[in-house]
């Protein structure tokens, strides 16, 4: 087999990626369990934890740099090479996210929601599931399956939308509830923000295969 | 035929004897670019590139069909060999200094061309050797022996003796294979001035060398044409899975 070290290499790194997705979606499980269960201890686990998701990708992008530098690949072998770079990125801003999530936790621990949370569990779970199967479809070279998952993330836009629109009603019928509001926003905004990265990895993995930067 | 096509093959077939080393090739080769001729050792690429200054004619078994034109002048009818050669050189895996001084080795051709002028020839020396990036290591020893350079000065040198004929193209036959990195690197900053000025095809089995050099990139595979583009996209995007696999060191 030519080059077995190399392909040994690539699927070396794919699974790491797979980790990193696994470990960036535990997070943000992690995350969203604190806030509906205002467990602080959880959230701060969160936080801690982000060093380990940050210090992942500058390690895989470093294993991606040697790589390019030590095997010098062309044509399909480069474009997977640089998408893996591209997409650990987008994993880890997921994982900032997860972050953010757990200090919004931290914070409105002493308060009581303004409304129960049923929207955002659920746009958690919908970007947790979305997320593995982007980074499946990426080990998997599977195009055809990233783009299906990139056509998810408009049910994550439209959720976010109902649940400011949600958010609004509350505000305006009580100025008190505006601050509970707005955490709650953001708390959506962030997980609507994680679709939006999952979707950049699906492109990626779309100018794998194709060397094209679709919008997908 | 687009009017900077400076050669054009058009179904070229050679064969050795039984054998045939070249099927059906077509291509147009463009003024003032860098032509890089890339495959698997067998796969006719240096046949090909013997092929543009009727290099095979000096091999009794091969036959050739098709047609090449260079200046859309057919190359077995309508040009005379020598001025062919004149006009289309040809630079060697290794370098090939012939046993005289620097100075000589350059004025070689233009002599054999008919020029005596010491003046003239003088120049020509000196315009050749700064053409091929060489003048200022070997200006004050024009006339030590050529054999007494380095490897990657004396491959220089016979690029400058190419140049000393002024030819229009320069074929080039994996000219940095028997060179170091540093005069690799050199050869290859060469190779880019020169096509300000001249058409360059060059055969490399270094497939990084031809990612670096060329404007086009022709995979040869069995004595096909497998791909011929841009080297931009035969490295980045090629259509075919078998230039993809070659280039990628799957095979080959």
């Amino acid at each position: 087999m030519i080059r077995q070290h190399y392909e040994d290499d690539l699927a070396e790194l794919s699974r790491e990626i797979m980790k990193m997705g696994l470990r960036v979606e535990e997070a943000m499980n992690k995350a969203v369990e604190s806030l509906k269960n205002k467990n602080v201890e959880l959230a701060q686990e969160v936080i801690d934890d982000d060093d380990i998701i940050d210090q992942m990708e500058k390690d895989l992008c470093d294993k991606g740099a040697l790589i390019i530098a030590r095997e010098q690949p062309v044509a399909g072998d480069l474009r997977h090479l640089i998408s893996a770079i591209k997409i650990i990125t987008d994993i880890e801003r997921i994982g900032d996210h997860a972050v953010h999530i757990a200090k919004a936790t931290i914070k409105m621990a002493d308060e009581e929601y303004i409304k129960p949370l049923v929207d955002i569990p659920r746009m958690a779970e919908m970007g947790c599931s979305m997320l593995s199967r982007a980074v499946a479809a990426y080990v998997e070279k599977d195009p055809k399956a990233a783009v299906d998952v990139a056509a998810s993330d408009e049910i994550l836009d439209n959720t976010h939308k109902q649940v400011v629109r949600e958010l609004l009603t509350y505000m305006m019928e009580d100025p008190h509830k505006i601050e509970g509001a707005m955490s709650l926003m953001y708390i959506s905004r962030f997980l609507e923000r994680t679709g939006d990265h999952v979707r950049n990895i699906c492109e990626w993995v779309v100018f794998a295969d194709t060397g094209e930067h679709e919008s997908l | 035929m687009d009017k900077t096509t400076k050669i054009n093959v058009k179904d070229l077939n050679l064969f050795y004897g039984d054998f045939q080393a070249l099927h059906n090739v077509s291509m147009d080769i463009r003024e003032k670019e860098v032509t890089a001729l890339i495959g698997p050792s067998g796969c006719g690429k240096s046949t090909f590139l013997r092929t543009l200054n009727r290099m095979n004619d000096l091999i009794d078994i091969v036959k050739i069909d098709g047609d090449i034109n260079y200046d859309d002048k057919d190359i077995y009818s309508q040009w005379d060999v020598i001025e062919l050669r004149k006009k289309v050189g040809m630079v060697f895996q290794k370098p090939n200094p012939f046993p005289m001084s620097i100075f000589d080795n350059i004025a070689y051709g233009p002599r054999t061309h008919g020029i005596k002028n010491k003046a003239i020839l003088s120049d020509i020396v000196e315009k050749s050797l700064q053409q091929a990036s060489l003048w200022e290591e070997v200006k004050d020893r024009l006339h030590k022996p050529a054999l007494g350079l380095s490897g990657g000065q004396q491959q220089r040198l016979c690029i400058a003796r190419v140049l000393a004929v002024e030819p229009d193209v320069v074929l080039m036959d994996e000219p940095t294979s028997a060179l170091d990195p540093i005069s690799t690197s050199r050869i290859e900053d060469l190779i880019d001035e020169l096509k300000q000025n001249y058409t360059i095809v060059i055969v490399t089995h270094n497939m990084q060398q031809a990612g670096r050099i060329s404007d086009k990139t022709a995979f040869f595979l069995h004595g096909k044409i497998e791909e011929f583009g841009p080297t931009d996209e035969i490295f980045f995007n090629p259509s075919s899975p078998k230039t993809e696999e070659y280039i990628s060191g799957k095979f080959g």
